[in-house]
């Protein structure tokens, strides 16, 4: 038997129906924890997602990258925001990062990412409204909000979550779950997340003096492993840098765009008036994906260096 | 208009221009910009750099345009215009050669999407640049 005939079982429905069970976990802890309005928020967006694919794609059933996407998008929206946010969130993605660009395995953005800078250009008071109007005495004004809480809460309780910024931050050891059963069933390449989560550590080490964080308070700082676990990170290291048809598809290319993106991140979140910029980073390292592969192919064809598929 | 929407047009404009490699020539305009205005002999506000850029690459003259409206005050700026144009447009080449590719439906195809792009791009970069 020889290579045409080889298939190792793994369909497009199947790393779907994957993703969309990696995703779950994080689901239910955003429900759990910030209640129908988490629910209303995922619920707005993922039907708007598929009215808005089956207007312009004319089928009836949307295919499960459609939920994907909706249920990415609705995950990066702030918690306690309006209903309508999760609408347009999922026309956005579906519209902009999807089907203007060509389409399922055409998109050049992650259409989550883009639907989240798109919003935050947008409706930036409804993007970031988060902190004060949501502390109920379950949830605290995320670590990342600027001036954020006074007193510094332990890493270890940083990763249980329970902080009130988007609704993927309810609890950040589910997007860890959810992401190391992508990586077990090999869905992510392990590269992606190892490598941004390594970046986004070695940046926080690098970038550490208080002075230049810009409104955050300075325990934040202190520690590279506050800042793997708050934020976007988690979300960015496993679910929208390993989108395989927006990453590159060399494995050089894949660690230089994953170290791209988590050192955007850190700059923005250090040196700028935004809490995070996960999203914004992962755009760019997405338009930097042709580019590094094909300084990636240039570089295996001069030298013969290949790494391990 | 700000330095990087200057720098981002620029690099903008450059997906509607013919690619040739001169075309980088453009990047030194804000430098000339900064070295004649900061030089003693400058009796007026000549565009120096967009004049070089008509010279060196006619095609490509608008950009040097743009380039020299971001007007640098110093030559750090003058630098941070010159690699953010240099930077957005290379990216801009790679995302274009993807674009081409993509089967766009046809009400966007060429000039839209490819604004698009950028549109979504310029959003991304802002903070960075912030920074």
């Amino acid at each position: 038997m020889q290579a045409p005939f080889l298939h190792s079982g793994a369909t497009t429905r199947h790393l779907m129906q994957d993703v969309l069970l990696a995703l779950a976990p994080t689901c239910l802890a955003s429900v759990a924890r910030h209640g129908s309005s988490a629910l209303l928020l995922l619920v707005a967006t993922g039907v708007s997602a598929c009215l808005v694919n089956g207007l312009l794609t004319r089928r009836a059933t949307p295919d499960g990258s459609v939920l994907i996407t909706a249920t990415v998008a609705a995950l990066m929206l702030p918690a306690g925001g309006p209903w309508w946010l999760g609408v347009v969130a999922g026309a956005v993605a579906i519209v902009v990062g999807r089907w203007a660009f060509g389409g399922l395995g055409y998109n050049l953005f992650n259409p989550a990412a883009l639907s989240r800078a798109w919003l935050m250009a947008i409706f930036p008071a409804e993007m970031f409204t988060w902190g004060p109007r949501f502390v109920d005495g379950v949830s605290q004004a995320s670590p990342l909000f600027k001036p954020g809480p006074a007193t510094a809460a332990p890493s270890l309780e940083l990763l249980w979550g329970g902080w009130s910024c988007t609704l993927a931050e309810a609890a950040p050891w589910t997007v860890v779950l959810g992401g190391g059963y992508l990586v077990a069933r090999r869905v992510a390449d392990w590269r992606i997340p190892l490598t941004y989560l390594l970046t986004t550590a070695t940046m926080a080490a690098l970038l550490e003096p208080g002075a230049r964080m810009a409104g955050h308070p300075s325990w934040v700082g202190t520690d590279p492993l506050r800042h793997v676990v708050v934020g976007g990170t988690l979300m960015g290291a496993f679910f929208l840098m390993t989108d395989p048809v927006t990453a590159p598809f060399t494995p050089l290319g894949r660690v230089l765009g994953t170290s791209l993106a988590a050192t955007l991140a850190m700059l923005i979140r250090f040196h700028t008036h935004l809490p995070d910029g996960t999203a914004l980073a992962v755009l760019v390292a997405n338009a930097s994906a042709p580019l590094l592969d094909r300084w990636a192919l240039r570089l295996r064809a001069e030298t013969g260096w290949r790494t391990r598929p | 208009m700000t330095l990087f929407d200057a720098a981002f047009l620029a690099a903008a404009l450059t997906l509607f221009l013919p690619r040739e490699r001169r075309l980088w020539l453009v990047a030194a305009v804000p430098l000339l910009d900064c070295a004649w205005r900061l030089s003693s002999f400058s009796p007026s506000r000549i565009p120096v750099g967009a004049l070089f850029a008509a010279v060196v690459s006619p095609p490509h003259a608008a950009c040097g345009l743009m380039l020299a409206a971001a007007s640098p005050r110093g030559w750090t700026e003058a630098l941070g215009v010159a690699a953010l144009f240099v930077v957005v447009g290379v990216l801009l080449l790679g995302v274009d050669a993807r674009l081409e590719r993509a089967p766009v439906p046809l009400p966007l195809r060429g000039a839209p999407i490819r604004l698009l792009a950028c549109a979504t791009l310029y959003f991304a970069f802002l903070p960075v640049t912030l920074s």
